[in-house]
């Protein structure tokens, strides 16, 4: 099978009903945005591939209702995230407020070493905007998290938001690896690589004589 | 000797790989590896993890091999091309068939083995050789096992081992829709038959229920399951071979009305072989006329909830004959027009044959021509030309099934079948299909009208189908299918004039749903010039078709991108005295801040544009109306709207080119979410079932190549036949097997997209019945309203678990490739370390435990040194399978890349 990307990260969108969940992976996946609410029904998830330092990164993103009848439904993706995203809507202070209870519940469901960011969407309403910037980074600076104020509309910060999510899983999952192999074996997949293309052409081809 | 170049290389090459296993010794192919325990060495060799070969029993005969099978095709991505049974059976295994298997593992995994030949080795080898010269190779003879499905002997290029069963490639396939089934999406259904995942999905659509998922994706040759037999379908279908071409699609279309089976067999078949695209969007013609009738008679959607289910019942008993007999007709006079055109094409075959098809695959066609005309020469052809017509049944199927939603299935192979209980099936297909089918199905007909390489398709459209066939056509012909629904659609609109009602009854379909809002919200559609607003006299008088008639003609022109539709208006839009009525009402909206109730919302924004559009209209009130609107409405509701506009418009313009059917809408039904789709299903159907040629004619090469292998080892003259041919052959066929192979996991590929398609379109067609079940006023509601509803979100969730796992299956491959990778990586550093360290001592010690990349250029100097005499023809094989083997390797750089 054609290998078309080397890391397979997902993600989960999280946040209150009418936050900009699905606006936000709209505009991510297919560069386009709905005005119109429609409600998500229970779960659905989009695929986009990103190039991250010469990597191909397939980026799986769920996309939860925050409908709270659908909260039993999308608690169970929870676990096999690698990020989170808890999006508010900085026209819209209660949102804001319940990050704290999305941040408990992340916390309760999720795995304990996931990468989180907060999210505030509709940046772009200024007139109707009830939470300040400094508030939301406040809040992030609280819960040790990244802070990012979006707008899916203007299509703001919404790439670099996943971007930058998804380098900070990359560097994890590599200092992982790190860890496990030894220091030796690092040097050696340095050789590897640089040999690889190398190496490559004429074992391929000295491979062909046997039959 | 150098005639045993190759299968002596291979034994050579597996013995080294099995040195690290003290007690497993290769001494020939044949019986060495009868216990399993050879190809479990074979196995740990590359995946340690993966077998432990202390707990292997020798005599175990069955379970070693089982387990070395299964690991290899489960992690190592091999092929089970041998059978456990066949091993335990035999006292002397096959040995052609332990050389093709060993041959794929050297396809796949060899380059990560060390290829240094030690010195001792070297020495041994031409001991060995020179040892076994002296006798002929024979292969075993082996009665070639049978077909589970069809009875007939299987070669080795068609093998395919499914749960402990072997079926020919092709004879492996979904029983409902007899599409080809891959290994990976194949579905063990009620014990004894298998589906397609597609089927499987229908199967499950038609009752909302979860299925038992049996390893729904993963299914390899070693599960527990239960064969099927097809051999009635493949023997009925061998019949109309014999005729000749043109003919037989007018026998095609009598027998079709006795067994329709048989008949998309033929033709098919024929245009499988030559006219693929034609057949294509010809089944997708049928698909999409039969779906269109099937549109115009599942029309409940129109009656109100109260109603619904009563005439649900009654339809559906209607409906599926009414769809069968309809269905027939359509199909008749197709495969009269088909003929037509087929006769005409028929010149052109060849020219498309050369355009469409690489050397190799004109090869195929050309035999498979010369099979079908004369098909008494070679058994083997007979039984091949066998699968080849059931392939086209496959084709059909698949065609036709990736051309259509899901639901779409249970029209176009139920009234064939009939057998199928049908109330379930219109049921769901009522509710579900309609809104969205239409959608689609223009979707479809545009893109079958742009990619069609034909010209006979848009020819078929406009001139050649009749009018009277053509559902697009006629209002009278839907209204006759259903003219009770019709009435009473019309009657909740009227009667609603005077309710109270907060939204209209639910329309029949979104294209007339969409185009009314949009008329309405056309006034506040900066583009739209005040002078065409609907006349607010015609609406006044409450004359609804008129005014929807009208209200359509006055907003056609406006919209970008909408084509002119059906003046079928029955219901129209709110009327201002409906909007003057309720304008008091919407001071209250009880829907301000839930955001939960997004229908009210919806259904606000739509009452808010018709007010704006009747403004002019209605003097006194509109200034009234004009400030209430704000007011009540939170901001969301007016972003709503105006969002509202751009989404419906964007709705209608993706749309355009839809037929309105049915009595016109009140409502904005929440539109369907279109689905991106990343290769279109016709362009899918072509490259699968281009893969599918391919590989059928790798597979006829194959079976011929071991005919003639086994007649030269078993026949008469087996002591005079030069061994050298013996070994050329089988030299060949290993390839083959390996390149078919290689088109195997392409059609994996391609099989992943298609289900991931599909299972997307299905989900949006969900959510879209999910939401026009929301979209309805809770007083509406009805229990049974909500239960369905419960039904079908828990089938959204399963859709999108299914989507999930497809994604994980594709992961997980991926994963391996990379181990696969890795390990070539590894070695490769490894070699890279034992050169250097050889660099300094001069001692020849193999280091065959650490796996090394082969250094196969000092092999062939050893192996040429060894060998003496060179036959030209050897050479030339060697060439030749050596520019082989580099294109693939270079396509394996390309997609390490």
């Amino acid at each position: 099978m054609a290998k078309t990307y080397d890391y397979l990260f997902k993600l989960l969108l999280i946040g209150d009903s009418g936050v900009g969940k699905t606006s936000i992976l709209f505009r991510f996946s297919e560069d386009a945005f709905n005005i119109s609410f429609i409600s998500t029904i229970g779960i659905d998830f989009k695929i986009r591939t990103i190039d991250l330092d010469g990597k191909k990164v397939k980026l799986q993103i769920w996309d939860t209702a925050g409908q709270e009848r659908f909260r039993t439904i999308t608690t169970a993706y929870y676990r096999g995230s690698m990020g989170i995203m808890l999006v508010y809507d900085v026209t819209n202070e209660k949102s804001f407020e319940n990050i704290k209870n999305w941040i408990r519940n992340i916390e309760e469901n999720a795995s304990a070493d996931v990468e989180k960011m907060i999210l505030g969407n509709k940046c772009d309403l200024e007139a109707k905007r009830q939470v300040s910037k400094e508030r939301g980074e406040q809040l992030a600076v609280e819960y040790q998290i990244k802070f990012i104020e979006t707008s899916a509309k203007d299509s703001l910060n919404v790439e670099s938001a996943f971007y930058t999510l998804a380098r900070d899983i990359k560097a994890k999952m590599e200092k992982k690896q790190e860890a496990s192999n030894p220091a030796g074996a690092r040097s050696g997949a340095h050789q590897i690589r640089a040999n690889e293309q190398q190496r490559k052409p004429t074992s391929w081809l000295s491979r062909c004589s046997l039959l | 000797m150098s005639e045993r170049r190759g299968t002596k290389a291979l034994e050579l090459w597996c013995k080294r790989l099995v040195k690290d296993c003290p007690e497993v010794h290769i001494d020939n192919m044949t019986t060495s590896w009868r216990n399993g325990i050879a190809f479990c060495a074979l196995v740990h060799h590359f995946r340690p993890d993966l077998i432990d070969m202390s707990k292997l029993n020798p005599e175990n005969i069955y379970e070693n091999n089982k387990l070395a099978y299964s690991v290899a095709e489960k992690h190592l991505g091999i092929p089970a091309l041998l059978d456990p049974e066949d091993m335990v059976e035999n006292d002397v295994p096959d040995r052609l068939s332990i050389l093709t298997y060993l041959s794929q593992f050297y396809q796949r995994l060899g380059h990560t083995v060390n290829a240094k030949v030690s010195e001792s080795e070297s020495k041994v080898s031409p001991q060995t050789a020179s040892a076994e010269s002296s006798a002929p190779i024979r292969f075993g003879k082996t009665g070639l096992d049978k077909c589970a499905a069809c009875g007939l002997p299987v070669y080795l290029a068609q093998r395919l081992l499914v749960s402990h069963k072997l079926y020919h490639r092709r004879c492996f396939r979904c029983s409902k829709c007899s599409g080809h089934l891959n290994p990976k999406n194949f579905e063990i259904v009620e014990g004894s038959e298998f589906t397609c995942d597609s089927c499987k999905n229908e199967k499950t659509l038609s009752k909302y229920l979860n299925n038992n998922d049996h390893d729904q994706m993963g299914m390899l040759a070693f599960t527990d399951t239960v064969n099927e037999t097809k051999s009635v379908s493949n023997e009925e279908s061998v019949i109309p071979i014999n005729k000749p071409r043109p003919q037989s699609i007018l026998d095609k279309i009598n027998m079709f009305e006795k067994n329709i089976e048989k008949d998309t067999n033929i033709e098919y078949k024929i245009s499988n072989i030559s006219l693929k695209d034609n057949s294509i969007s010809k089944s997708e013609e049928l698909s999409t006329t039969s779906r269109s009738h099937c549109e115009a008679d599942t029309q409940p959607e129109l009656i109100s909830t109260t109603t619904k289910m009563e005439d649900e019942k009654i339809l559906s008993n209607n409906i599926p004959e009414k769809v069968y007999k309809s269905n027939m007709e359509k199909y008749n006079f197709l495969q009269t027009q088909l003929a037509e055109d087929i006769r005409n094409d028929d010149n052109t075959i060849e020219t498309v044959d050369v355009i469409k098809t690489s050397n190799k695959d004109k090869d195929c066609v050309n035999t498979i021509d010369h099979n079908t005309i004369s098909v008494e020469d070679i058994n083997d052809a007979s039984s091949s030309v066998h699968k080849e017509t059931s392939n086209v049944t496959d084709d059909n199927r698949i065609a036709n099934s990736s051309s259509t939603v899901l639901e779409q299935h249970p029209e176009i192979e139920r009234p064939p079948e009939i057998q199928q209980p049908t109330e379930t099936l219109a049921d769901p297909e009522i509710s579900i299909s309609v809104p969205p089918r239409r959608k689609k199905q223009n979707a479809l007909e545009k893109a079958l009208a742009s990619a069609m390489k034909k010209e006979q398709e848009s020819k078929l459209d406009s001139k050649e189908y009749p009018d009277h066939l053509n559902p697009f056509s006629d209002d009278d012909e839907e209204e006759e299918v259903a003219p009770s629904t019709k009435k009473v659609s019309t009657n909740p609109f009227g009667s609603s004039d005077e309710e109270d009602d907060d939204v209209p009854p639910i329309p029949q379909a979104p294209k007339p749903e969409t185009t009314t809002p949009v008329k309405r919200l056309i006034a506040v559609n900066p583009f739209w010039s005040d002078g065409e607003e609907p006349s607010s006299d015609e609406e006044e008088t409450h004359n609804n078709s008129s005014m929807y008639r009208s209200s359509m003609a006055t907003s056609t022109p406006n919209l970008p991108g909408s084509t002119p539709r059906r003046k079928k208006g029955k219901a129209p839009p709110p009327p201002p005295a409906i909007s003057i009525t309720e304008a008091p009402r919407l001071q209250n909206p009880t829907l301000t801040n839930s955001m939960d109730d997004v229908a009210s919302i919806s259904s606000l924004s739509s009452y808010n544009s018709t007010i704006n559009s009747d403004q002019k209209s209605i003097g006194k009130s509109t200034p009234t109306l004009k400030k209430r609107r704000p007011a009540p409405t939170p901001p969301d509701s007016l972003s709503t709207l105006s969002g509202g506009c751009g989404s419906l418009e964007k709705g209608i313009n993706n749309s355009g080119g839809r037929k309105t059917k049915g009595p016109a809408p009140g409502l904005p039904l929440p539109e369907r979410r279109e689905v991106k789709l990343q290769m279109s299903p016709e362009e899918l159907q072509v490259q699968l079932d281009l893969l599918e040629t391919q590989q059928l004619g790798l597979e006829r090469q194959g079976v011929l190549i071991e005919r003639m292998i086994r007649d030269k080892c078993e026949g008469d003259e087996a002591e005079t036949v030069p061994q050298e041919e013996v070994e050329d052959l089988v030299i060949q066929l290993c390839e083959l097997v390996n390149e078919k192979n290689d088109l195997f996991r392409k059609q994996t590929e391609l099989m992943y997209i298609r289900r991931q398609q599909r299972l997307e379109q299905e989900q949006a067609d969900i959510e879209h019945e999910i939401r026009v079940i929301q979209s309805r006023p809770a007083v509406n509601r009805i229990d049974a309203d909500k239960a369905r509803e419960e039904k079908l979100v828990l089938r959204l969730v399963e859709i999108v678990r299914m989507r999930d796992e497809l994604v994980q299956q594709i992961d997980a491959e991926r994963r391996r490739e990379r181990q696969e990778d890795l390990a070539i990586a590894a070695s490769i550093a490894n070699k890279r370390a034992q050169r250097n360290s050889e660099s300094n001592s001069s001692s020849m010690k193999s280091v065959e435990v650490i796996p090394t990349p082969k250094k196969s250029k000092v092999k062939d100097k050893v192996k040429k040194q060894l060998k003496k005499a060179k036959h030209t023809l050897i050479s030339k094989k060697k060439e030749d399978s050596s520019d082989r083997k580099e294109e693939k390797e270079k396509d394996k750089e390309k997609r390490v890349k």
